[in-house]
């Protein structure tokens, strides 16, 4: 079979299957992701211990108070949401000319980092604002992590997760299509910060480090793929995960 | 048991009872509470449920369920109408009618040299009222057809969708096949299989009209003739799979066994099934066969290659310059064409051309447009018939709140033939002139079985309709 040009719903697993490798997926969001899952696990060993999952202020100088938690912040959106993404980018290089495949889905890319670049900036504005803690308390874990899991019940998660098939449409051509990408990204980047941050917050806090980011990143995958998102499930896993940050 | 056999409602004996049991069980099931599995609205209900009806908890993961634009269509609305036959056919049997009654289905597409009604509705749904003066249960709100007349033209009824090869198709831009596209569970968006496009979805709106129960997935099922249409189309696919060994369904994991459907049997219990499970018609529930479906043929190969799966990637090769708003009886719409590149030019025609409508979206029920590509004639351009753009579901498709995202309908032609008479390939050739010419819908009826009121009262918006761009793509 050929490339999986699914509208719709994709399965987790045929994200793998279908000489994925060498496909646009593997190339355009797999290698991204896994490059980012790569530094996140490899930092301890190189900057000694540090909290990876964070957007928050982590020093009072300006680099460890803003750049480094913003680049932190990148790479841990960079790890998970970008594969969630794949359906999108997966249309988007399919339609595309095939000398422009690689410029399109770039920007497309670009676009929709852009947007989470924007929410990071936004969270660390605000923490800032409100005097969150830095090094995460009980206090704070457990307030992120509770609203995570009930978001995950209400209407307007069920919603905004909805939103997340949308593929918009876009010239393939010219300055049209470099338009088109990128707005589509940031498109995109709107509904994908919507359905995921309260989610991603407890894990940008987490003492769990990658676990959770993994735990999170997996329900996340699950139910963009899911025909029936359990959603109920998904909540509750996170309230497993709450009460072993407690632990 | 022995398995039940589906017969042509046309070729009905006069003394025959089939329908007039159906009408019968009808009427026992639109009298139900819509909680209970068997009854006639819940039924309708795991087809699809207008805006605003809230699903009991009981009936999550059982309503709306409807399978479209995807190559589980055929399989879903296959084990659908199973389900809905155990049903009627216990019913009929508890009123003391025949234990083997099995659904009919209607073939529109026959000859009219060989059935000269085929293209009616079948006589028994047309009248509101019996001999006696009782309302009618086959009856139902349709477009005003006297006769049961709804002009259903050749474009309408055509099974050319029979010469696809392949069931599916997982190739971006290139036809989806005969069954439809590869997706996930119920997309309701992107396009649709070669029959689900037509005879599928053309008869739907046109037995719908405007307003009607068929024009919407989520009241057709209410329509007593929306089960012998749809026994058609499942027919067709055993028509289809029946032509010769290179039709075959897929051998894919992800299509025969990775999805769960679930409904109810004939008795209210609650069943599962795969596609795995429904290759076998005999197998299938209580099993049943289709009366006169041509036995299966050995190797007949001739011109039927049409658009196979797997290959090369489609490449682009020009689109329109923003979306095309469909106002008016017609639309112009023109495609910028990719100037052929030097390498692309000296290799030799593409096999395949392909024109793609994408990002169909809208609202209301806006009808099908016929599609022409103009072909220039000395000076007089003349406009060259490509296809039907059906527009079926067209507003659920275009629901951001529904699980698809909304991303509407798409639809491909393929216009091989017409794009070397056109001379595509060569440079001096820039743009494509394509023509929308709106079919527009028949007034439906006003009024609805009484039961059914409140779903005839449901507010319908206006109609339009947007192409989110025209592409055009050649391998
Ligand atoms: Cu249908």
């Amino acid at each position: 079979m050929g490339e999986n040009l699914s509208i719709g719903i994709d399965r987790p697993l045929a994200f793998l299957r279908g000489g994925v490798l060498v496909s646009d997926v593997a190339r355009f969001a797999m290698l991204p992701a896994a490059s980012a899952w790569a530094i996140i696990l490899a930092l301890p060993f190189f900057v000694g211990p540090i909290d990876v999952c964070t957007a928050r202020p982590i020093g009072e100088d300006l680099v460890s108070r803003y750049l480094v938690p913003q680049l932190l912040w990148i790479l841990m959106v960079t790890a998970m949401m970008v594969p969630l993404a794949a359906p999108q980018i997966k249309i988007l290089a399919a339609r595309s000319p095939t000398v422009r495949r690689s410029r399109s889905v770039s920007l497309f890319l670009f676009g929709f980092l852009l947007r989470w670049i924007c929410v990071g900036v936004g969270i660390a504005a605000a923490a800032d604002l409100i005097g969150w803690p830095q090094s995460s308390n009980r206090m704070s874990v457990s307030v992120l992590y509770l609203a995570a899991a009930t978001w995950q019940l209400t209407e307007f998660k069920k919603r905004a997760l909805n939103r997340c098939h949308h593929v918009a449409p876009a010239r393939a051509l010219g300055r049209a299509a470099d338009r088109d990408a990128m707005c589509n990204g940031w498109l995109h980047g709107r509904y994908c910060v919507s359905s995921c941050l309260l989610t991603m917050l407890p894990v940008s806090t987490s003492k769990l480090g990658p676990v959770a980011m993994a735990a999170v990143f997996a329900l996340l995958l699950a139910e963009r793929a899911d025909h029936r998102p359990k959603l109920g499930l998904s909540a509750f896993v996170l309230f497993l995960l709450w009460i072993n940050e407690m632990a | 048991m022995a398995a039940r056999i589906r017969r042509n409602v046309w070729k009905l004996d006069r003394s025959d009872e089939t329908l007039a049991w159906y009408g019968k069980a009808v009427a026992a099931l639109i009298r139900r509470p819509i909680e209970d599995p068997s009854s006639w609205r819940y039924l309708a209900a795991v087809h699809g449920t207008p805006q605003g009806m809230a699903t009991p908890a009981s009936a999550r993961g059982y309503w709306d369920q409807c399978q479209h634009q995807s190559w589980f269509f055929l399989p879903w609305h296959r084990g659908y109408l199973a389900s809905f036959e155990a049903t009627i056919a216990k019913t009929v049997k508890d009123l003391g009618g025949p234990a083997d009654w099995a659904l009919p289905f209607w073939d529109y597409s026959e000859s009219l040299s060989t059935e000269r009604n085929a293209r009616l509705l079948p006589s028994a749904f047309v009248e509101r009222t019996l001999g006696d003066g009782s309302p009618n249960p086959l009856w139902s709100r349709r477009a005003r057809a006297p006769g049961g007349n709804f002009e259903l033209d050749d474009t309408a009824v055509s099974t050319g969708a029979l010469r696809f090869t392949n069931f599916t198709n997982s190739r971006p831009g290139v036809p989806s096949g005969f069954g439809g596209p590869e997706t996930g569970f119920n997309p309701g968006g992107g396009d649709n299989g070669g029959i689900e496009s037509v005879p599928h979805n053309r008869i739907h709106v046109k037995i719908g009209g405007d307003s009607g129960f068929m024009s919407d997935p989520s009241t057709a099922a209410l329509d007593p003739i929306f089960w012998l249409h749809h026994a058609n189309i499942d027919r067709l696919w055993e028509v289809w799979r029946n032509q010769g060994p290179q039709f075959q369904d897929p051998s894919d994991e992800r299509w025969l066994t990775s999805v769960v459907f679930q409904m109810h049997d004939g008795d209210g219990r609650p069943i599962t099934f795969r596609c795995a499970d429904m290759l076998d018609t005999t197998k299938v529930l209580h099993g049943y066969t289709y009366e006169a479906v041509p036995v299966a043929q050995e190797a007949e190969l001739e011109s039927v290659e049409m658009a196979m799966a797997g290959g090369a990637r489609p490449e682009f090769g020009g689109e329109s310059e923003g979306p095309v708003v469909l106002t008016g009886p017609t639309t112009k719409a023109d495609v910028v064409l990719v100037p052929p590149s030097g390498l692309e030019a000296a290799t030799a025609e593409p096999r395949h051309v392909y024109l793609n409508l994408e990002n169909i979206t809208g609202a209301g029920i806006p009808g099908d447009y016929l599609v022409y590509i103009d072909v220039p004639d000395d000076d007089q351009p003349t406009a060259s018939f490509i296809g039907v753009m059906t527009t079926f579901g067209l507003e659920r498709a275009s629901d951001k709140s529904l699980s698809h995202g909304g991303s509407g309908l798409s639809q491909v032609f393929e216009i091989t033939e017409l794009a070397s008479q056109l001379k595509l390939s060569e440079a001096n050739v820039s743009r494509l002139k394509v023509t929308f010419v709106r079919e527009g819908v028949a007034k439906a009826d006003a009024d609805a079985p009484a039961e059914l009121a409140d779903y005839a009262a449901v507010q319908r918006k206006p109609a339009n309709v947007t192409v989110g761009k025209i592409s055009l793509f050649y391998d």
